[in-house]
């Protein structure tokens, strides 16, 4: 799906918020002899990544990411009028968490709310949803919020994935006012054939309570890991990403009128530092426009995006042009450009 | 990009090239494996040495292994078996 040019939504703030314990790799080497951690670390470029504590959601990261925004900003509440919550694992099955959160965010009532489930191109969706909604005149003022606590879903013994997954939440302001970075086309694509491969089987109502004799399983890879636990099939990701994403990334510059030269930053989903890196070379993209921001973090899902925005846009100018690329889980994947102008940062 | 092509019309000049290719990945002296290796003999080669020849492949052949592929190999042979294939094969 190709989406044209309208230009009418600017992002205004980004804010992100870490949960407080760390979990490091020397943590992890101790609690797993058998892993060879600095071999991990060389190729995924992680070294530690913030967990929740039992008990501590998605939604509260959010919560405080969203507080963070609202105090740095100084937009008044009411003038909100769309919350979006981009999220895979949820405070509840139901009510939406996007209505607590609006609940405890102190938003109007005329606010709508709204959970959207989507991982690492969860960013891209929102930012599209957001500037839809705007310039159709259905909103004003949107807050899109990302939050997710993958770590909830990981078999602490499944070095495939714990290894990579940090938990984390942003916040974003959205709106039609003019000022902040401008929001122009991208694309949005699915290939629901790879859903198998980053998936969590059991849980929902397709396979709602596992057998406690599955509870616990080493699969052909000798990870450990249940029904209940995040299962990821690296190679078929890294095939998916090759595949994918140089056309992605080549079409949403066309879109905009732009070469690859011509775009100034390159904001990738970071899944971890080889997958980037191999994206990045074979798309023959200078290191410097393509930071990655992945080393005291991980791989946070739909948080990498605005995270890495967070963190390096004191390095953005005024008019350039930035490319944000979201790729995984799905298989879904979504790149827009924007047109930079100074946001406000918390 | 710009895509090499293994030297056709001489099996033992792919194998030469290929084996150096996953010696490099498995950051071994490429003296250490053959053809007849059996991949399950060799402890280090994990599923990143796999990310890592998946990523030499991709980057010098443009050809792409799939995870199905992948589980399939038993020996080196199959490896180059399969690689060779998908550049002969025009696609």
């Amino acid at each position: 799906m190709g989406l044209r040019l309208r230009g009418e939504a600017f992002i205004k703030g980004i804010s992100a918020y870490l949960p407080g314990t760390i979990v490091t790799n020397e943590q992890l080497q101790a609690e797993n002899p058998d892993w060879d951690m600095p071999k991990i670390e060389a190729k995924v470029g992680i070294k530690a990544r913030h967990v929740v504590l039992p008990g501590v959601t998605a939604g509260d990261l959010a919560y405080s990411a969203a507080c963070k925004l609202l105090e740095k900003s100084g937009v008044d509440r009411d003038s909100i009028d769309f919350l979006l919550f981009c999220t895979q694992s949820p405070d509840y099955f139901l009510p939406a968490t996007a209505c607590i959160l609006q609940d405890r965010l102190h938003l109007g009532t005329h606010c709508a709310a709204l959970d959207f489930n989507q991982g690492c191109s969860g960013y891209i969706y929102g930012l599209r949803l957001a500037e839809s909604l705007i310039a159709a005149g259905n909103a004003k003022r949107v807050m899109l919020l990302t939050g997710e606590t993958y770590s909830k879903y990981i078999h602490p013994r499944d070095r495939s994935v714990r290894v990579l997954f940090g938990d984390a939440a942003t916040a974003t302001l959205i709106d039609d006012t003019g000022t902040g970075a401008r929001i122009l086309a991208g694309c949005l694509g699915t290939d629901g054939s790879g859903a198998e491969n980053l998936i969590v089987r059991s849980g929902g109502m397709r396979s709602r309570h596992v057998p406690v004799e599955m509870a616990r399983g080493t699969d052909e890879q000798c990870c450990i890991r249940s029904p209940e636990s995040l299962f990821m099939d690296g190679q078929e990701l890294f095939l998916f990403t090759l595949r994918r994403i140089p056309p992605l990334v080549e079409a949403t510059a066309k879109l905009n009128n732009c070469t690859l030269e011509g775009v100034d930053w390159f904001i990738f989903h970071q899944a971890n530092a080889f997958m980037n890196e191999h994206i990045r070379t074979k798309l023959k993209i200078p290191k410097e426009k393509a930071p990655i921001v992945l080393e005291d973090v991980g791989n946070t899902v739909s948080n990498t995006i605005p995270l890495t925005i967070h963190r390096v846009c004191d390095q953005f100018k005024p008019g350039q042009k930035i490319m944000l690329v979201g790729f995984g889980v799905g298989y879904s994947w979504g790149a827009c450009m924007l047109e930079w102008q100074t946001i406000c940062g918390a | 990009m710009v895509v090499q092509a293994l030297t056709k019309g001489n099996d033992e000049m792919n194998s030469d090239e290929l084996l150096g290719l996953f010696a490099e990945a498995l950051e071994a002296d490429k003296s250490s494996i053959s053809t007849e290796t059996v991949i399950g003999d060799v402890p280090e080669w994990s599923s990143l040495v796999w990310l890592a020849i998946m990523s030499l492949l991709d980057e010098r052949y443009g050809i792409q292994l799939s995870a199905k592929e992948i589980r399939s190999f038993k020996t080196v042979r199959d490896v180059v078996e399969c690689i060779t294939a998908k550049i002969e094969i025009p696609r």
